[in-house]
């Protein structure tokens, strides 16, 4: 649900930032275990948080612009399970009926402290040192962003979307949530059933890539000029590109000391070759 | 984003979040114990004090700071500092020139070792929404105005990396023990709505 009300980065309408002083970690015991239900659900069901992320942008926008952030976090733990098949909608029912009653207690476990501990200090990267996988652009490679608007879950925000820019870093190879948050694959080559096919790397081309690839990961960025004719082509994924008020030969409407970068995750969050 | 109880009245969201605790742990998915250390470990041991720890060993020692800004994940790691959602880390150096700010337009993402968990305003739709497109004034109306021949850098999280602003280091700090610089540094600097 690209277009939905989560991609809020440069909309009008929301007001003033409220912060609350002294503010606690959590603002309600059921907060703290939604919590930890959800991270600990994470890893013993196997879904990550291209699922979850996937899950909260299906809610629909009136729902999740009243709801508390931990509420959204329920709200996609419990259909990603029930899409999973490990709870249902009536088992979570009947047991919301049955805890109305007084007496109730949660049963033990059998995880060890040391293991939480050292389970969150080890973190879940979603990096692929060991993918290879040929950069398609280069730092100060000039760069357009595709203006696609996939109905699935992607890092492309809608006000980066049709903008030039430049990279400037490269982050190496990711997990690559467009396919990973629809259980695809890790990557656009794992993802080939969907359509995509190999791309002669010496063809011109200006602008939005290829329909075949947007079936497949919809790839939000597009070389301005090919660099190397004979290097099979990479898909190169910026979870957030450059605002074209960055580009040289634009006047930056604001004045010189208006330009800003908007400069996102993985400047070159190379998905796969194809 | 908070939760105004009408519609959905905590007590059913607290029944909610309980019904699927106990199913899971009954179908040996999550671990009553785990989420207590889970709790424990964000409400009082992973949070800004670890960042700070950071910004203050960059102030005081160069060759750490130049490996900060070179591979943040490993830098960090050296004082002992690493984990879930920071398995990536950029450390962005604010300057005499440049200003940098953090933020997640799409979700809430956030470098949780070293900041903790993100306030609520950091998630709410004001910040997403305004700071991408009026920087300027997000940071005045926060209270961290940024002079006009300044460049603002805004940083778009968006998961796979994690961002971390280092602060400037306060004038008047010279004589300063590393401690006590680690004091002078809030949450706030290091998503860069503060200067320090």
């Amino acid at each position: 649900m690209v277009d939905g009300i989560h991609d809020m980065g440069g909309m009008h309408g929301f007001g003033g930032i409220v912060r609350e002083e002294n503010e606690p970690v959590f603002h309600a015991e059921w907060e703290k275990r939604a919590f930890g239900v959800a991270l600990q659900a994470a890893d013993g069901v196997g879904f990550g948080d291209d699922h979850l992320r996937a899950s909260i942008e299906r809610i629909p926008a009136d729902v999740y612009l009243r709801s508390g952030y931990y509420e959204l976090w329920i709200h996609s733990i419990q259909e990603v399970m029930e899409r999973r098949g490990v709870l249902t909608k009536a088992e979570i029912e009947t047991r919301m009926a049955a805890l109305a009653e007084p007496g109730r207690a949660a049963g033990g476990g059998g995880v060890t402290l040391d293991e939480v501990d050292a389970a969150m200090a080890a973190g879940a990267s979603t990096k692929r040192p060991e993918a290879k996988a040929e950069p398609r652009f280069a730092v100060g490679d000039p760069v357009l962003v595709g203006n696609d608007h996939p109905a699935h879950h992607t890092r492309s925000p809608r006000y980066c979307r049709g903008r030039r820019g430049k990279v400037i870093a490269d982050h190496g190879v990711f997990v690559f949530p467009d396919t990973n948050s629809r259980d695809l694959g890790e990557t656009r080559s794992t993802a080939t059933r969907c359509g995509s096919r190999p791309r002669t790397s010496g063809a011109r081309r200006r602008g939005p890539a290829t329909r075949s690839a947007s079936t497949c990961g919809s790839p939000t960025w597009s070389r301005l000029r090919l660099r190397s004719p004979g290097v099979p082509e990479t898909c190169i994924r910026p979870a957030l590109p450059f605002l074209s008020r960055h580009e040289a030969d634009k006047a930056p409407p604001e004045g010189p000391t208006a330009r800003f970068h908007a400069t996102g995750g993985p400047i070159s969050w190379i998905a796969a070759s194809f | 984003m908070v939760s105004h109880g009408r519609e959905r009245p905590e007590s059913d969201m607290a029944l909610r979040v309980r019904a699927i605790e106990e199913l899971l742990t009954e179908k040996g998915v999550v671990d009553p114990t785990g989420i207590d250390r889970l709790v424990e470990l964000y409400e009082t041991r992973v949070g800004p004090r670890n960042g700070a720890k950071v910004v203050a060993r960059a102030w005081s020692d160069p060759g750490y700071k130049a490996r900060l800004l070179e591979n943040g994940t490993v830098a960090i790691a050296e004082l002992g500092v690493s984990g879930v959602q920071g398995e990536n880390m950029v450390v962005v150096e604010n300057t005499g020139a440049v200003h940098n700010v953090v933020v997640c337009t799409l979700c809430s993402c956030y470098p949780w070792p070293v900041l903790g968990l993100p306030p609520v305003w950091y998630k709410s739709p004001p910040y997403r929404s305004r700071v991408v497109r009026e920087p300027r004034a997000v940071l005045e109306e926060m209270g961290c105005p940024v002079s006009d021949d300044m460049e603002v850098r805004v940083w778009d999280s968006s998961a796979e990396i994690r961002y971390m602003v280092l602060p400037r280091r306060p004038e008047g700090a010279d004589g300063a023990s590393e401690d006590e610089l680690a004091g002078m540094v809030t949450r706030d600097g290091m998503i860069g709505v503060a200067a320090v």
